[in-house]
């Protein structure tokens, strides 16, 4: 299970991160400074950090560094607004994103799921296609065009064609790659994605195309 | 103290001390100037006077003398012992013993000229026996002092009335003079009273009928303006304040009848209703959000202008409305240039967010949005476009006014204060923003800032 350490000397703030994020399926452990924090890493190990910046005593910088250095946990920083020079001293020191505050539990899951995911695959090569880059850590995409944001589960379907440009994969094969064997939509799901797909590149990598195999499935095609 | 009162008193000082001030500088100019002319004037009709008198028979002298009083002087003759007095009496007749001695034996006697100067006695009417002059005259063999001034009583009474009168006009008529200017300056400001009084119960339209070109006329031209403004910004405020409480009402009223219906619900519908919940809670916290960015125009945030890059500051919005993008299952393509604005950051993040949670808002899931910045001439250009649902004319007509929402069917999800707010941003830093939309094609808005590159 994932673990995460809630950091706030706003005991307010950390309840509802840790609610939010205990609610979400992740192991939570809360400290209210960051010599508790640090205390409690003595004894513990964690995955991932959310650190408040303002704090009386060790402030979310220092506590960031020696996370990173010391402990080599990933640290989401949580800023104020109007500070916006806060983020440039939370990447130097170390942190891997940052939320301002006030922000929505949805936008705390979305950070939290892509920096854990962004470390799992921190050891995955990008991807190139014709004109089309895959950037599996940040889960972008990039061509002449710009660079584009997909969607999570339209990045995954991408990255499986891109990973097997010569295999043509069917539906269960896809359904079980990027949805699990727990999946409970139906065949629709799969064509929905596959033609959202399909109109992104045109737009963003006309080179790149996903065409249909009658019968069998999908395969992804580079036009010279 | 009422105007009239202070103009009626201010006007009776003013003469008083114009009187007093008049009547010390005709002392002194008297005194400077005239005594001496008066003085040598008297004597030489004393001369004269005693020369005709010694000339003429002595038996006559008394009757001279007595002609001579009646003609206006006031006369003092005297031996040294014996005393005459024609033309009437000195109100004072004390005179040093040696004066008289000495015009006895022969001198003149200088009194007018001599006449000390008093603050409150003007020489030229001193009725005293010291502010004469004298001469020797013989009469009947014997040496007598004869002092003489003309009696002015008897000389100025006819005058006396006319200026009396004189003074008297000036005095009535200058108060109601005054009384009439001070009407014509009062009444004005009565009116302008009323309706300012009136104003503080909300009530805008007494009349106010002040044509005039001086001082008042504008006054009354300006408070008239300064009325009419204040009229349309409570009428605005009032406005504002409705839909306010319009909006924050209406998810309350959905909260409470969830609440009551979540007892009544079996287990599974129950998600649902708090979810319902959560969507009304998020609505009324997006409102006070955007009422204090608002609220935050009249702060000192406005006055800190700095340089802001553009183009990173879009790519990290885009990066920070990741999740919405996500939840939507948007896709966003972002082409960016370096472009640097001078503005304030913070307002300007909050123009990206906007149009950036619009376009998502507004798009049916699975969209496409692409955002594109990029340096054209003196510009920077800032475009969001999107492929969802668009906008009628008339929609974008009103797009940027406080708390309107396209149709009442979407009115679920935003404020309603959302463009409103980025287009007094985009104002505040002399910029233009355009919308352009075909409704069901998508839409896009542009904004145009100065570029300080």
């Amino acid at each position: 299970m994932i673990r995460i350490l809630a950091v706030d000397d706003d005991r307010r703030m950390v309840d509802f991160v840790a609610g939010e994020l205990r609610q979400a399926g992740y192991e939570v452990v809360k400290a209210h400074n960051g010599d508790e924090a640090l205390a409690l890493l003595a004894t513990e190990t964690v995955d991932l950090a959310v650190v408040d910046v303002m704090m009386p005593g060790m402030d979310g910088f220092s506590l960031t560094r020696i996370l990173r250095e010391e402990h080599g946990v990933s640290v989401i920083l949580l800023t104020a607004r109007h500070h916006i020079e806060d983020k440039e001293r939370g990447f130097s020191a170390g942190s891997d994103d940052y939320l301002v505050k006030p922000f929505e539990a949805k936008e705390l899951l979305f950070r939290v799921k892509a920096v854990l995911r962004r470390y799992d695959r921190s050891m995955e090569e990008p991807l190139s296609l014709g004109t089309l880059h895959i950037d599996r850590r940040s889960y972008e995409i990039r061509s002449e065009n710009g660079t584009m944001l997909i969607p999570l589960k339209e990045f995954e379907l991408l990255s499986l064609f891109a990973a097997n440009p010569q295999q043509v994969l069917s539906r269960d094969q896809i359904i079980e790659r990027i949805w699990g064997l727990d999946f409970t939509g139906d065949e629709q799901t799969v064509n929905v994605h596959i033609k959202r797909l399909r109109g992104r590149l045109m737009e963003f990598a006309p080179d790149v195309k996903i065409v249909t195999v009658r019968g069998v499935g999908y395969k992804i095609e580079v036009a010279r | 103290m009422s105007l009239y009162v202070k103009f009626i008193w201010f006007t009776f000082m003013t003469m008083l001390v114009s009187s007093l001030i008049g009547f010390f500088a005709m002392n002194i100019y008297y005194d400077l100037n005239l005594k001496q002319d008066n003085n040598d004037k008297n004597l030489a009709i004393a001369q004269s006077f005693a020369s005709f008198v010694e000339e003429g028979p002595a038996e006559r002298a008394d009757a001279s003398l007595e002609l001579l009083g009646e003609s206006g002087y006031q006369l003092y003759v005297t031996s040294g012992t014996e005393v005459l007095r024609y033309g009437g009496s000195y109100r004072n007749e004390s005179l040093d013993e040696e004066v008289i001695s000495q015009v006895l034996s022969g001198e003149e006697y200088n009194g007018i000229r001599d006449f000390p100067r008093e603050a409150f006695v003007t020489g030229f009417f001193a009725n005293e026996l010291r502010n004469t002059v004298g001469v020797p005259v013989e009469i009947d063999g014997e040496t007598y002092a004869l002092f003489l001034r003309p009696n002015i009583g008897l000389l100025f009474q006819e005058l006396h009335w006319l200026f009396g009168g004189l003074a008297a006009g000036i005095v009535i008529l200058s108060f109601i003079g005054m009384t009439i200017v001070a009407r014509f300056l009062i009444t004005p400001i009565s009116t302008l009273t009323v309706a300012a009084e009136e104003m503080t119960g909300e009530s805008f339209d007494r009349p106010v009928l002040i044509r005039r070109k001086d001082e008042i006329g504008r006054l009354a031209d300006r408070f008239v303006a300064m009325r009419a403004q204040m009229e349309r910004s409570i009428s605005k405020r009032k406005e504002f304040v409705h839909h306010v409480s319009h909006d924050i009402q209406s998810p309350l009223h959905t909260i409470q009848s969830s609440l009551a219906l979540l007892e009544k619900s079996p287990i599974h519908k129950q998600k649902e209703i708090q979810e319902v919940i959560g969507e009304e809670v998020n609505r009324i916290s997006l409102l006070t959000n955007q009422l204090l960015t608002l609220a935050s125009f009249d702060q000192e945030e406005l006055e800190t202008f700095e340089r802001v890059t553009v183009g990173k500051q879009v790519q990290e919005s885009v990066e920070r409305l990741r999740y919405v993008f996500e939840e939507k299952e948007h896709a966003v393509t972002i082409k960016a240039e370096d472009a640097v604005v001078k503005g304030n950051a913070i307002l300007l993040q909050t123009v990206w967010e906007n149009l950036l949670t619009n376009a998502a808002k507004y798009s049916d899931p699975g969209g496409m949005i692409s955002v594109k910045v990029w340096v054209e001439g003196a510009d920077v250009a800032v475009r969001v476009k999107d492929n969802g649902v668009g906008m009628s004319e008339t929609e974008i007509e009103r797009a940027f006014d406080r708390f309107y929402r396209a149709d009442e069917a979407r009115a679920q999800k935003g404020s309603g204060l959302g463009l409103s707010i980025v287009k007094e941003i985009i104002d505040l830093h002399q910029g233009e923003i355009r919308i352009e939309s075909t409704p069901n094609e998508g839409t896009l808005v542009e904004v145009r800032l100065q570029s300080i590159d």
